[in-house]
């Protein structure tokens, strides 16, 4: 699916079969393709959430996240990280690009194939800084013990996502923001 | 997240139970400050119920044990479990607190 559709779409009902209530929405669907006619699974496995942006889910999308790892051989902690990371990118869209406006949507999907876990979190809020994401990096996260006032209270949450993700990707478009967060799988 | 206070010879327990993330971390911050104004400055977070934390929750860490730091107190951390160590490890936070194996451990350590 081109990338330009997904943005459109992603934050719409989606193409699958989708259960509703007021919070919390997921759909599920399989990807295929087709040869000569006849559909082909492709060994994708997809589900995408979209929660309004209200603090309080960010708990149910976390404790999702972290059971679908079950579906991969990660360890428990390596699913918590994956899990940690999907909570700060969501929250980053909460506080950053809708300012704490539970009105809106937040979309996450998660896409996994043989060979690596892709995760990708929508708003229609305010874009990120691009540069934000380029100066996070893990010296960000070094801290002096001895000096307790200059340690940060917050902005860990970039930092966190490069630290543990394997390639991150951030996209701003008509409107749309997408950050696409891979995780190879061990072989 | 649930917060329960406790209180023995002038060191404050609060021992958490569930998600400490952007949701609550303000919650535990303003029970922190509440107990600061009422003169209470020795802290044991017991955190072997909690079993997600996130950057919001460990932000909310750092700027309780500053302001109890700057009232002459300090802030144990008790009882993590593993998978929430790994966190504080992630972020370079178990060089800042002061971590210990349970809540005895940590009460004896003032």
């Amino acid at each position: 699916m081109p990338q330009q559709r997904v943005f459109s779409t992603f934050l719409e009902n989606g193409n699958g079969q989708s259960t509703t209530c007021k919070q919390f929405s997921v759909c599920l669907y399989v990807c295929e393709h087709r040869e000569n006619g006849r559909a082909a699974i492709m060994g994708l496995r997809k589900m995408k959430f979209i929660i309004d942006s209200d603090l309080d889910n960010i708990p149910l999308i976390g404790i999702s996240i972290n059971k679908l790892c079950s579906l991969i051989p990660f360890s428990e902690r390596m699913a918590l990280q994956v899990e940690l990371c999907v909570v700060e990118a969501v929250t980053n869209c909460i506080k950053h690009a809708y300012k704490y406006d539970s009105a809106q949507k937040v979309g996450v999907g998660f896409t996994l194939s043989p060979e690596e876990l892709v995760l990708d979190i929508y708003d229609t809020g305010i874009p990120l800084e691009m540069e934000m994401l380029d100066r996070a990096d893990f010296k960000s996260l070094e801290v002096d013990p001895e000096d307790l006032e200059n340690i940060a209270e917050g902005g860990r949450g970039l930092p966190i996502i490069k630290e543990v993700m394997d390639s991150v990707v951030y996209e701003s478009e008509k409107g749309m923001n997408c950050l696409t967060m891979k995780k190879k799988l061990a072989s | 997240m649930e917060i329960l206070e406790e209180k023995i010879n002038k060191i404050v327990t609060l021992k958490l139970k569930g998600h400490l993330d952007a949701s609550s971390a303000k919650a535990l911050k303003e029970k922190v400050d509440s107990l600061v104004k009422e003169k209470c400055v020795n802290f044991i977070i017991d955190m072997g119920a909690v079993d997600f934390i996130d950057s919001s929750g460990l932000g909310s860490l750092v700027s309780s044990l500053r302001s109890v730091n700057k009232s002459g107190g300090d802030i144990k951390i008790s009882s993590l479990q593993n998978k929430v160590r790994a966190i504080f490890e992630l972020t370079r936070l178990h060089r800042v607190f002061e971590i210990h194996e349970d809540r005895n451990a940590a009460a004896t350590s003032f």
